[in-house]
Order: C-alpha cells, then structure tokens, then sequence
C-alpha cells in the first residue's frame, strides 16, 4: 500500500482548505436584484371584489413576466408569508390564505424542487394558536409544503444560521432562518397594513420575520430594517405587497386588530383587491405609501434609509412614467395578450397615480363591505390541530421490549438451570457416601 | 485417603464442566439484567425526549410528567408525614413496597436507574483492572447502618420539610440530574446564559466517583431509599439457597457487589442483596440457586462445627429457622437517637434562610415563600418542562435553603400565563409545591423600566419591542417612552426577555401581591 508522505499530506490540506473556501465565498455571493430592463420592476394589478386573490395575482405575475422569471424549475423556494398573529383573515393581520394559497400553487406550477412557508409567529398565543386563527396553517397542511415556525424560545440552534450583510450600515452579521438563506429563491408575501413603531408595516418591514432576534434590530430599527433588503443572502427575489384588505387606522395595532375590532368598518380595514409584486421593495413601498395609505414615502424614514442604502427606487412618478411600474386591471387586458411585454408601452399607466393627499380620504371602492366569499375564517374557525399528537410514545415500546426480552430470558435462564443440581444432589450423595465409608 | 479423594476428583473434573456452562449462563444472566436496566433507565429518561425531538426535528412535541417521581415509596411516605396524601393516589408506592416484599430488593439491582447507571460506569475504571469487579470490603464487615440514620433523619425532617428528602432520594438525584445534563447541553440559542444548572447534579457526581472507589457504595452505605426498602425485603420471598456443594470457596462473596454474604457463604442479607445473580454464574461449584420461600427467616445450620471434623463433613447442614426476626436495621434506642438529631438538626434549618436578601420570583402557582421553602425537594421536574426556559435552578439567589429550586428568570424568558402554555409545571410538581391555580388569577410581579438603560427613554428610540411583546396591554406607548401600567401588569416577563438592551431595561420586581 503507497503511504502519503508528509509534503503530500499538506498539499492536499492546503487545496481541500482553498476550495472549501471557494465553495464558502460562492454561497455568500449576494443574488443581486434582478435587473432586466425589459420588464417592469413592479407590477401593481388591481381587481374587484368579484376576483379572487388568486386571479389579481396572476395578473400581478403576468405583468412581472411570469413567476418563471423567478423561479427556475428544482429550485428551492422559500415563501414568507406574514402568520405573526392569531387573528382571522378579515382584520388584515396576516396573509390571506387564499392568496398564499395561490402563490404556492404558482411556484409549483413554475416547477419548483421545494417549497419551504416560513415565518415567526408572536409569543402569545404561540404558533400553533396563530396559525389555526390566521387559516395559514390549514393552507401549508393541505398544499403539503415544508413549513417552518420556530418557537421562540424552543428553536433548535440548527434552524438559524449567521450571515454577512456586506452593505449593512446598522449591522454586518445577523442571525436568520437557515432555510431561507440556503433558499435559492426567497419570496416576500406581506400585508398593507399599520405598525405602531414604524407606522405602516410593507415589504421591507416584513422582512424582519426572518430574523432570529427581531428585537435586536430596534436599536437603530429603520437602518436595521433598510439593512435587510441590500444585497446578501436574505434578500429576497421577489416582494409581492397583499393590499387585498387594507389595515388603515395607526396607533396601538393590537386594538386595531384584535377581536373587539369592528372589521366591517371602512376607516379599520378596507378592501383594496390589489396586490402589487415586484424586484423592488422600495418602490412597491412607495407606491404602496401614496395608494393605500395617502402619504409620501419621505414620511416614513426606513423608507427613506432603504432608499439611501440603494436597495432601490422611491420616486413612484417617474417609475410610472417611464414603464417600471405598471398597473393592469384584472381582466381587462392581460400583458400576456399582447405578447410582447417589452414593447406594450401604450399599457402603461391605465389609471394615473392619485395625489397624495394630507388628509386621509376613502375613495369610492374603500367603502365596500366585506365580501363574505372571500373571508376564509368559516374554515379556519374549527379548532383543528395541526400538530400531530406526539408520534414520540411509540419510541417507549423500544426500552419496554428490551425489558420484556430481559425478564424472558432471566426466567428462561432459571428454568435450564434446573438441570445441573439433580446431578450436585447425586454428587451430594457420593461425597456422603465416600464420606461415609472411609469413617 | 485415596478413596476419599477420588470423588472430590471427580467432582472437580464435573465442576470444569458446569463451570463452563454457567459462564455462558452467567453471561445471559448478566445480559438479561442489562436488559432490563437499561430498559427501564430509557423509560424513565423517556420523559427528556421531547426536549432532543424538539432540538433536532424542530417539531412542537407535548411534554411528559416524569414516570419515575410517582413510583417513589420514600418521596411518598414523606409527602404523607408532611400531610400531603396525593401521590399514594395511584398506589404505585404500595405496589413497589409490596413487590419489594415478594421480590426483595430487585428493585435496587433491575430498575433503580442510578444503580443502572452505577453498573454501566463501573467498566470504565480501566486503571483499577479487574479489581473492582471484586469487591474489596474487609471480610466479615457488614454494610453500615448509616444509612437507616439517613432514612430516620430524612423522615423525621419531613415533618418540617422534606427538602432533606429531595438531596438523598436516588431518584430524585437521577431525574435532577438528567435534567440538569439535558437542558445544559441542548440549551436553545435564545438561553445562552444558563449553566447554574449542572451544580445541582454535583451529588450525582460524587456518587458515580464512589462507584470507581467500592462498588455500590452508595447503594450499601447512604441511600435512604434503599434503606426504605431493607426494612420490607428481610422478609423477602425470594431467596438465595447454597447447597451442600458449597466449598467455602468465597468466590460468591466476592463478586457480591452488595456484600450480601455472610462469612459461611450460605447465610444471604437479604437487606442487602438485589438479585444481581453474579455469585450465581461464579460459584464454581455450581450449588447456588435462586428460588421463592421462607429462607429470609431461616439460618443455616452446620451438621458439624468441630474442628476436627473433616472439609466433607463442614459441607453438610441445613437451612432451619431461625428465632426470632431477622436482623434489623437500627434498634429502638437507636432510631430514637436519629429521630432527636434530626429534629435538632432541622430545628437550625431556618438560620439557611438568612442570606435570603429579597424573595425571587417563583412560578405561577407556587406556595407562599415560607412554605414554599419547606415543601420544594428541587427535583426540578418543573425546570425540564418549562416551554420557554424561564424558569432556572437557583444557586444562592434564594438563600441556602432555596439552592436549586426553581426561579423564573424573565431575562431567559417569560413565563407565559396564556394559553400558549400548558403550565405542566403545576402538574408535574410531585409535592404540590406549585399548585393548579388558574394562571389568570396569578400575578408574578410587576415590571419597572430603568430610565437610564431604556432606549426609548435614554436615546429616544423608537425601540418599543416591550409594548410589541406585551400580552396585557400594560406597556404603553406614551410620547414615544414607555410606561407601565401597573393594575394591567401581572409580570409574565417577556418585555424583559425582548429587550434589545444587554441586560435588559425593564425587569420585572415582586411585589407584595405576588400571591395566588
């Protein structure tokens, strides 16, 4: 056998060193935002209270070029979706499950390997309450998609991973969810809705829900949050902004959305049937600032601090003007009609972008009422578990068996040793009788 | 002379041959009781499996209530003098005393999983060789009686409180200890600054060093539970008869861990003995046999005693019953003498609790302070189930008389008083130290911010993550500081272990009102 000289030993060392930290550095390497100049950045579609989410989406995704542009097939996809709390979909707390429910089935459609649903649900009730309450759960369960919820205080260390954020200017390292920075696609479902810290929580907020420690971003909570859309191994793909119901009133949001909210109510939560989805979380914000909430995007300084830290545009107008943002109503005429998405310039802005106004004013469809076919709450009401009892009391059979097959085999033991004192007594009975005889 | 001598040959070459048959019956002898320990030693640690479940599949899993605490006729019989009747309930207790009656103390030598571990690590003590296969008590010293002292002093304490209890049961000291090894070792990130726990299995450690020293040391000399049992097993049906094969070889005594033998080889302890079934398989004579009857009350009797009689001859006897009891553990002067140290001893017992500088905060549903010092035997059953970790052994924060018992360190995490906890802390406490309160009629205490320290207050931060974590509505935001509502407040913690300041600025203080 040829044995490894020494020199040979520390020349392998050395190149398995080197390319482990190739493979390293490549894995770190920050997906830049997807920058095709031929196809919109973000992709507002407006419907009515007769569309289903799934269909305002699809025309979101079909304005955006299709979810193929992101998706590539046998990639890994992670899917965030907001499922922090446990209130129905009605109080446009969390995700609409139908629509989450929507996204799934297109990322499957495009031919995904793997789809993880991840989120942090909030202390109180728990990820089990919240998920039951906010229907997310019953959706993972029945799309049989991996799921990932991590218990606050009860997470394993393996489910979070420390990563770089070469361009963060509030933080450099941060713990998140290890099955989102392996992702090869990330993608960001979060609500319109109010946030008593940062006033209105949208797509660059909601990334907070990856973290392993949101609170340890509040220091310097705008930079932080800014932070988390530069480029590095968080950022996500694609931001798609739920403003199907739209959470308006700003102030304690617990009140806002808890059960003593009066959700029929048009200053509370209105119906918008939007969705808006696109590569740049500022500019969905922005819009999302002027259109929902009737304020400038200035106003809310992690905005403003994402915008300086170039994780991209805020100037809705001129995005609108010059086709980086496009708004197509559902059903009118759909991009994929006209083939060609590049060169549909005449598409572009359908329904010009409203003043943004000081004063809060309800436009005509904000006085809607709630729809009851789309409030899922009916399903998700049932206290259904989506726990499985522990499949653990099985595994005490295990020590149970061996106990059982110990005793067997002690008692099995005792029975073949009855044989040898029969002879011990005829051995008695010749040493008596030698005995015996030689007195 | 040769005429005598030719049998014994015989014999010899016949006792070659048996004793390579019991070698092989002695090894599945050794494997059936392995079996059987280490079955049982996986059933008792079944309870942490979750805890490892949870860490790798990072699934939600129920916890369990130990399965070894309710079997425990010591724990019971002091819950009992301390007027607590609940864990003779199932009966589980009464059952292992009256199995102890039929089966002796098998208990000690198959289930109890601190002598299973004892008999695991024994192999490991590599530098003793084969020495301490065998044991090395001088002949003709019986086991000490200190450890009946122990059980007349922990039961007589009971009376007062049965912390005493909770330091000498093994297996309180086994489930403390497995606790202490599991939470240490798979803490979850969130819980970086624990570590107090594993002082509170130094005990535990002491006794897995005296195992490298003497065998079962523990189990011959201190362990009050053992003790327990002894005063039932004297009587025990099963036993051990040597027959008139018996060569007075004392090889039998000699592997005895337990130092069950007498000198004559045929007289058995049955306080001491625990079936191992070790002299069995190494009587080369083959004349040792385990089987039920009335031998516990017997004494062997010689044929002949003189000296002059012959090897043969010394052989023969039998088995007759003997007068009066078997032998006992302490006499009555004795047990009284026990009985008054220990009231003695306990009577200073309050002088541990003068260190204690302010009460910690306890969990929910736990006793006033005073009793709760009295009834606590820190087996931290409450501490391994504890969803969010919050509550921790204490070392001296409590006083002497509190080391080990549980705290709630908000900092860890909070104690959540909502229904995304199942409280099985109330549930699992084995002496209704912490009694099944409704968690909504509980208050732990109140939390104050430290203006100094708080972002919001000091730098003007909009930090806000205690009223974003505030279940109560207590946390309010006012002119963008935080302030507490102190009616709404019940002092759950979380606002202390959200906050983003090192050390947390808001901290949650007992107040007088942190009763049920």
């Amino acid at each position: 056998m040829q044995r490894i000289t020494r020199r040979q030993f520390l020349a392998i060392s050395a190149r398995l060193a080197a390319a482990l930290t190739f493979i390293r550095w490549f894995r770190i390497q920050p997906a830049r935002v997807v920058a095709a100049s031929d196809l919109p950045h973000v992709c507002v579609a407006e419907g009515s209270d007769e569309d289903t989410p799934a269909q305002i989406l699809e025309t979101a995704l079909k304005g955006l070029g299709g979810i193929e542009r992101f998706v590539k097939p046998g990639q890994v996809v992670a899917i965030k979706p907001n499922a922090t709390w446990a209130y129905p979909p009605r109080t446009a707390s969390s995700t609409d499950p139908e629509f989450l429910t929507a996204v799934i089935q297109a990322v499957k459609d495009a031919g995904a390997g793997r789809i993880i649903v991840m989120d942090h649900c909030s202390i109180e009730p728990g990820a089990d309450e919240a998920l039951r309450i906010s229907g997310i759960g019953r959706v993972v369960k029945d799309a049989g998609v991996e799921a990932i919820f991590p218990d606050r205080f009860n997470a394993p260390k393996s489910v979070y991973t420390k990563i770089d954020l070469p361009y963060g200017r509030a933080n450099q390292k941060i713990g998140v969810i290890k099955a989102a920075a392996e992702a090869d696609v990330r993608i960001n479902l979060a609500v319109a809705k109010t946030h008593n810290v940062t006033k209105f929580t949208m797509c660059l907020k909601h990334m907070m829900g990856f973290l392993q420690q949101p609170g340890l971003l509040h220091a310097n909570l705008e930079q932080g949050i800014a932070d988390l859309s530069t480029p590095s191994a968080i950022q996500a793909q694609l931001h798609i902004l739920e403003a199907i119901r739209v959470r308006i009133p700003y102030g304690n949001y617990r009140v806002c959305a808890g059960p003593e909210t009066d959700i029929t109510h048009p200053h509370v939560v209105t119906r918008r049937n939007t969705i808006v989805a696109g590569v740049d979380p500022v500019l969905i914000d922005a819009y999302g600032c002027m259109h929902f909430f009737n304020i400038q995007p200035q106003e809310l300084t992690h905005l403003l601090r994402a915008y300086e830290s170039g994780c991209g545009e805020i100037d809705v107008e001129t995005a609108l003007t010059d086709g980086r943002v496009r708004v197509f109503k559902v059903g009118a005429s759909l991009p994929a009609e006209s083939e060609s998405v590049s060169t549909s310039e005449g598409e572009t802005p359908e329904s010009p972008a409203p003043q943004p106004t000081a004063v809060y004013a309800p436009g005509p469809e904000v006085s809607i009422p709630l729809a009851p076919s789309t409030g899922s709450e009916a399903e998700c009401r049932p206290a259904e578990t989506i726990i499985a009892p522990s499949p653990l009391l099985k595994t005490a059979l295990i020590p149970v068996a061996a106990i059982i097959s110990g005793l067997g085999l002690a008692i099995l033991n005792r029975m073949r040793r009855k044989l040898p004192p029969a002879q011990a007594q005829d051995d008695e009975k010749t040493i008596a009788g030698s005995a015996s005889q030689t007195e | 002379m040769m005429k005598k001598q030719l049998p014994v040959l015989l014999r010899r070459q016949n006792s070659n041959m048996t004793k390579r048959q019991t070698s092989r019956q002695g090894y599945f002898d050794r494997l059936a009781r392995r079996l059987v320990q280490v079955g049982f030693l996986f059933l008792f640690l079944f309870p942490l499996l979750p805890f490892i479940y949870r860490q790798i599949a990072s699934q939600p899993t129920p916890d369990y209530a130990s399965w070894l605490l309710p079997w425990d006729p010591l724990l019971a019989l002091g819950n009992l003098l301390k007027g607590n009747s609940s864990a003779l309930i199932l009966g589980a207790p009464l059952l292992l005393l009256s199995l102890s009656l039929v089966l002796g103390r098998s208990f000690c030598g198959w289930v109890c999983p601190l002598g299973t571990v004892m008999d695991l690590i024994r192999p490991l003590a590599f530098w003793q060789g084969k020495k301490l296969a065998r044991v090395k008590h001088s002949s003709g010293q019986r086991n000490s009686r200190f450890r009946y002292w122990l059980l007349v002093l922990v039961l007589t304490g009971s009376l007062l409180s049965i912390k005493a209890l909770g330091w000498f049961d093994p297996l309180i000291i086994f489930s403390r200890a497995a606790t202490a090894v599991m939470v240490n070792l798979l803490a979850s990130p969130q819980t970086l600054e624990r570590g107090g726990l594993t002082y509170f299995s130094l005990l535990f450690l002491a006794i897995l060093g005296l195992e490298f020293w003497r065998p079962r040391f523990w189990c011959r000399h201190i362990c009050p539970q053992g003790a327990l049992l002894s005063l039932v097993t004297r009587f025990s049906l099963l036993n051990r008869h040597v027959s008139t094969a018996c060569s007075g070889c004392e090889m039998c005594k000699r592997v005895c861990p337990m130092n069950a033998i007498s000198k004559d080889a045929h007289n058995t302890d049955y306080t001491d003995c625990t079936f191992c079934l070790e002299c069995e398989a190494a009587c080369p004579e083959d004349g040792i046999r385990f089987g039920f009857g009335a031998l516990a009350l017997a004494k062997w009797q010689p044929a002949a005693t003189s000296a002059s009689a012959s090897k043969i001859e010394r052989r023969q006897g039998n088995y007759t019953a003997a007068n009066g009891m078997p032998a006992q553990g302490l006499t009555r002067r004795q047990f009284l003498q026990g009985a008054v140290a220990a009231a003695a001893g306990l009577a200073l017992m309050p002088l541990t609790r003068l260190e204690q500088r302010r009460i910690p905060l306890r969990p929910p549903g736990a006793l006033p302070e005073a009793q709760f010092l009295d009834i606590c035997i820190a087996c931290q059953e409450c501490i391994r189930v504890c969803p969010t970790h919050g509550l921790q052994a204490s070392f001296l924060q409590s006083g002497l008389s509190g080391l080990g018992m549980p705290v709630l360190v908000p900092r860890l995490g909070g104690c959540s008083l909502g229904i995304s906890c199942t409280h099985l802390c109330q549930q699992v406490c084995p002496v209704d130290a912490i009694l099944p309160v409704n968690p909504k009629d509980f208050r732990i205490g109140t939390a104050k911010v430290e203006h100094s320290l708080c972002l919001a207050w000091d730098q003007g931060v909009k930090c806000l993550v205690c009223v974003e974590a505030c279940q109560y509505h207590a946390a309010i935001p006012h002119q963008g500081r935080v302030v507490v509502d102190a009616g709404k407040c019940v002092g759950c913690g979380f606002c202390e272990s959200g906050c983003p300041v090192p050390g947390s600025a808001i901290h949650v203080v007992r107040d007088d009102s942190s009763t049920i």
